[in-house]
């Protein structure tokens, strides 16, 4: 039982890493709380099945994520960015963008549950967990993903650009930094990791229209728990809430329902108790 | 090197400065003194770019109604319409109002964000240069800025601006909120970066300070510039005595 929580639980965790990392990068700089986030994820899951039928894995996977940057990039160039200010709007075109995306899968592909094969199908035994090989090979991607994106945020010239823009804006346009050509990298990098979460997750799940729904409710609870605009913080908020889930799926009998509910749970108490999360001081401060 | 003509800014209908003229050349160590509320640091925002950013962020909406008109030229250049990232790529770099500092970067990151505006190979030096004019901020480096002292801010926030290389540099308020002996420490400071040959443009409260090192000052009030001239003899007008240095 133990193992099992602890295995499943890293594989969430890797999951639910890239997305909330994307969600706050998107947050932190371009100031979007982008509800559509997991409705990225649900189309490149999508865009994976559709492209797999007419070609290789690898190119699937490619053009899948570029079709999810370019949606993302021309929904914040023509509809968020002009609206930035109206914070309200923006959460109401966020959701109509998800809720558009959602229609436009279920006009193309039905309501049908749809399937992606795996990679590398079997299982394997880890820790005398039974766990499929695909699952540890999403584990592997997410590793190297995030690693590479910390490696960005944290080495390169535009990695520091993209942090010091995310904790003041103004400060940030005084040493050179462009605030929309800072906006325009987070808010594509948060669309391409959130595309790469739905990629690894699609061998491993069924496809189904509502997909995003769920996943949407843990990025924010993850976030919430972080602190609003920390990237560690969000991080650290995606393990926590994977492993809560997978912990209550692996000891409640039944519990696969009660999966939403802990993430609920969890943003309800943070929010009631530490509406700040746990690094998010250096935001709430500045606004 | 910087001449500004007529500037005069309106957020809404409240008008906060009206026709300002002044110029900084070459070299000098200009600064502009006045009450609080006179309109001193929006005209540092108005000529770094800050106040067309806000009207950017803040387009359509009442916060974005912004008026900002007059001529505004640095190195004959007019930068008036432009933004602060591309007025600092000019060389005229402003140290903020209340340091701002990014907190949660280390002392380090936030001297390599200032060296953002320089190609990438000039970082290093221009590093050690400012960590031997702040010996304070390399002790510290990988510290989070917002664990520094008041003071210690004050040195990151002009060592970051400094990072940029700046023709010009603009200050604003270094002193407010600082012990004495930091204070002192501060223009200090800025005493030796005119040395090196940096231009400098101060605005500060705490006038009698920044007049002793000033080759000219500016007064404003009320949005309105009400005299200007040569800093010693500003220091020695009795009536300018009585009204800002409260003697």
């Amino acid at each position: 039982m133990l193992s099992a929580i602890l295995v499943n639980g890293l594989v969430l965790s890797g999951i639910y890493g890239m997305l909330a990392l994307g969600f706050a990068l998107t947050y932190g700089v371009a100031r979007i709380l982008n509800l559509a986030h997991t409705a990225f994820y649900m189309a490149a899951a999508y865009g994976l099945f559709f492209f797999l039928g007419r070609m290789g894995f690898a190119p699937a996977a490619l053009l899948a994520s570029l079709l999810v940057l370019l949606i993302a990039l021309a929904a914040y160039k023509l509809l968020l960015e002009p609206l930035r200010e109206h914070e309200a709007t923006v959460l109401i075109v966020t959701i109509a963008l998800a809720l558009l995306l959602q229609e436009a899968v279920l006009l193309l592909f039905g309501a049908h549950f749809r399937s992606v094969p795996a990679l590398l199908p079997g299982f394997v035994e880890v820790f005398g967990v039974r766990v499929a090989q695909q699952a540890l090979l999403a584990l592997l991607f997410a590793g190297v993903v995030l690693l590479l994106a910390w490696a960005l945020l944290k080495g390169t010239r535009l990695g520091l650009g993209i942090r010091a823009a995310a904790q003041d804006q103004e400060a940030a346009e005084l040493v050179g930094i462009s605030l929309s050509r800072a906006g325009n990298w987070a808010v594509g990098l948060g669309a391409f990791l959130a595309a790469l979460a739905g990629l690894a997750v699609a061998p491993m799940a069924t496809l189904e229209p509502h997909m995003w729904n769920a996943p949407l409710l843990v990025v924010l609870a993850a976030v919430v728990l972080g602190g609003l605009g920390s990237l560690p913080g969000a991080l650290l908020g995606a393990v926590v809430l994977a492993f809560a889930e997978v912990t209550v799926v692996n000891l409640v009998p039944g519990g696969a329902f009660l999966r939403t509910a802990v993430a609920l749970l969890i943003l309800v108490l943070v929010l009631v108790f530490r509406p700040e999360g746990l690094f998010g001081t250096a935001f709430a401060e500045e606004r | 090197m910087l001449e500004v003509k007529g500037l005069s800014l309106l957020y809404g209908k409240a008008q906060i400065l009206f026709g300002v003229d002044l110029e900084v050349r070459e070299g000098e160590l200009v600064c502009l003194v006045g009450p609080n509320g006179a309109g001193k640091t929006s005209f540092l925002r108005a000529i770094s770019g800050l106040v067309r950013l806000e009207a950017w962020l803040h387009r359509g909406t009442k916060a974005g109604d912004i008026r900002l008109t007059g001529e505004v030229r640095f190195l004959g250049q007019r930068i008036d319409g432009l933004l602060p990232h591309q007025i600092a790529r000019l060389g005229l770099v402003l140290c903020p109002e209340r340091r701002r500092p990014f907190k949660e970067l280390t002392v380090e990151e936030n001297l390599l964000a200032g060296g953002l505006l320089l190609p990438k190979g000039e970082v290093k030096r221009q590093l050690g240069f400012v960590y031997e004019l702040f010996p304070r901020l390399a002790e510290r480096r990988g510290q989070r800025a917002g664990n520094l002292s008041g003071g210690e801010q004050q040195m990151l926030a002009i060592g970051r601006a400094l990072m940029g290389r700046p023709r010009l540099l603009a200050i604003d308020e270094p002193s407010t909120g600082l012990a004495p002996k930091v204070r002192a420490l501060v223009f200090e400071q800025i005493a030796r970066i005119r040395q090196e040959g940096i231009t400098v443009l101060l605005v500060e409260q705490e006038a009698a300070r920044a007049l002793a090192l000033a080759d000219r000052a500016y007064v404003l009030s009320n949005g309105r510039l009400v005299r200007q001239g040569p800093a010693a003899s500003l220091l020695e007008d009795p009536q300018f005595q009585r009204t800002y240095l409260g003697l």
